[in-house]
């Protein structure tokens, strides 16, 4: 009998022991993720924007790392998708918010789908839902604690959007008008506003890269801002510029923030100076090899462009050429890393008859 | 009128025969785009045509701005990109496809029909690829491949250093080197558009008219 109630005892303890002594739960600030889904789903937001989540451990052991991992399910998509995966370095266990990870814990390894991470970016506002999961192991790999969690955001039915300048297109020095649709209720739009640069992985991230032309300007409730009033001198042709649009509405907190798709545009005097500024950027942007030097001749030169044809002799207009010309900048900048693994031979420019 | 009798005669003897393909030819090459050469045996390299068969040891090889599309015997689908060489294997399996294809150098896009029993089978210096059906991409250049799949699976086994093996499973890839480490990743965003960029098989110009000459800008799209 004695030693029957030892056993249970010791039974009870153990179990006490473990609920005690090894516990992860993972806090998620709905709200916060809502107004700003950047500081979710991009871990170089995590230390520069407010938290949206909290970690707590408890646990014995003398250190641990944890492994976290973000996905996403897109409104009216079935399956999950992964968006990054990283790994703390070792550390003493202890609470801490996303925005101390880097700072406090350190980033041991990370890896991320950036395709999946503008995506949501490009939408200004989280959608459909997200599961984020938290391991935490000791130093010897045995998980001493987990903990996941899974929001979603289904009322997408309000939105509004950027009027002008639209999206890619090639807007005049002297028109630097951003209008946007009225938001009902709205007490202000705030505006972000900067120039996409070289480095840039994507338009989008230019708006991350804290070198902001405009930083949260208030423009109150009204629907337009005129950059030459704003930034007299700063816009020069040749700049490509990306604009982020928020309104503020009455919520909980510092309310209720409805984003509109950022949107990127070109400044210039005309479409001619766009794509011969175009022009200029493919040929920089390839390889010797890929550029004919009698083709580069005319490139330098102070050539005018009179007619533009596809491969079949069909008429194209200067915007479609410049959109096209565009996208191969983009793809061929985004092959870079991959040249000297092979040996590209498209896109490639050639002087014609 | 003589184009439709040269597609009726086409298509007799296709049917007489049961396929387009006779006992010794496992494909045929749908799309040449410039400078596309191919190789029987020891015999020398050949310029390429739309519509050539494709015979068991029988090397393909393309130039700069070219790509080649072969389809085999299974409607299995090779996209063949610029500066590549493959060599098509000595063996067929029971669908008539050749068992290896031998990735000497360059991209191959590949879509393979599901195979019943034996595997279809890419080779690289670095690695052998077994498919049952799938799609996805090499990409072998010096003393490296990436492997990487769009859909269904692939066991990849190194052939240098440590030797591993893995699954490659949709939306993933590795890349092998000397040190035969076969470790899958999903695919980055840089790498998801060189995939992409990679896929695009029709040849586009852009022609721009200028007062200085004519400046020609040819892409794949």
């Amino acid at each position: 009998m004695i030693f029957k109630a030892f056993y249970f005892f010791l039974v009870f303890f153990i179990f006490f022991n473990c609920q005690t002594f090894s516990q992860v739960r993972l806090e998620i600030f709905e709200n916060l993720i809502r107004a700003n889904v950047g500081s979710f789903v991009s871990l170089s937001e995590y230390s520069k924007s407010s938290p949206v989540y909290r970690v707590y451990i408890t646990s014995q052991a003398e250190k641990v790392l944890a492994e976290f991992n973000l996905s996403w399910k897109e409104p009216g998509k079935e399956n999950f998708v992964f968006v990054y995966q990283f790994t703390t370095k070792s550390f003493t266990p202890q609470d801490f918010y996303n925005t101390e990870i880097s700072r406090n814990l350190g980033i041991e390894s990370e890896y991320s789908d950036n395709d999946i991470i503008n995506k949501n970016l490009q939408r200004g506002q989280a959608t459909g839902s997200y599961l984020l999961k938290i391991r935490v192991k000791d130093n010897l790999g045995n998980i001493i604690g987990e903990d996941e969690k899974e929001i979603v955001f289904l009322n997408q039915s309000q939105s509004f959007s950027i009027l002008h300048p639209q999206k890619n297109s090639v807007t005049g020095i002297s028109d630097l008008t951003i209008s946007w649709e009225s938001v009902p209720g709205v007490i202000n739009y705030s505006i972000d506003l900067a120039q996409v640069k070289q480095g840039n992985r994507s338009d989008i991230e230019a708006l991350f890269s804290g070198e902001l032309l405009l930083n949260n300007y208030n423009a109150g409730n009204s629907n337009s801002i005129n950059l030459n009033d704003l930034l007299t001198g700063r816009i020069k042709e040749g700049m490509k510029l990306v604009v982020r649009v928020a309104a503020v509405l009455p919520g909980q907190n510092r309310g209720e923030v409805l984003f509109a798709e950022p949107v990127s545009f070109l400044v210039f005097s005309s479409e001619d100076e766009a794509l011969k500024e175009a022009i200029r950027s493919l040929a920089n942007s390839l390889d010797v090899k890929n550029v004919s030097s009698s083709a580069k001749d005319i490139i330098i030169s102070n050539f005018a462009v009179y007619e533009l044809l596809d491969e079949s002799g069909k008429p194209i207009s200067k915007y479609e050429a410049i959109e096209i010309i565009l996208e191969l900048i983009k793809s061929n900048s985004s092959m870079s890393g991959y040249k000297d693994l092979f040996n590209f031979s498209f896109p490639f420019i050639s002087q014609g008859n | 009128m003589k184009k439709y009798i040269i597609l009726a005669c086409f298509i007799f003897i296709s049917l007489f025969q049961g396929n387009l393909f006779d006992s010794k030819t496992v494909a045929i090459i749908t799309k040449v785009v410039n400078d596309v050469h191919t190789k029987a045996g020891d015999n020398s390299w050949a310029k390429a045509k739309n519509g050539q068969t494709l015979k068991l040891s029988d090397a393909l090889k393309t130039g700069n701005k070219s790509l080649a599309l072969i389809k085999f015997t299974d409607n299995s689908v090779l996209t063949v990109r610029e500066n590549s060489t493959i060599l098509i294997g000595t063996e067929v399996n029971k669908k008539g496809v050749p068992e290896i294809i031998n990735v000497e150098k360059g991209v191959i896009g590949f879509n393979i029909e599901k195979q019943e029993v034996e595997d279809f089978k890419f080779t690289t210096p670095q690695l052998i690829a077994a498919i049952r059906g799938t799609a996805g991409q090499i990409i072998t250049q010096g003393d490296t491949t990436i492997v990487a799949l769009k859909s269904g699976e692939i066991l990849i086994n190194a052939l240098q250093g440590v030797k591993q093996s893995s699954i490659l499973r949709a939306g993933e890839f590795v890349l092998v080197t000397q040190e035969g480490i076969v470790n899958p990743f999903p695919i980055p965003e840089q790498l998801q558009l060189l995939i992409d960029s990679n896929s695009k098989i029709n040849l586009k110009k852009l022609i721009i008219k200028t007062d200085n000459g004519d400046i020609i800008i040819e892409y794949l799209e």
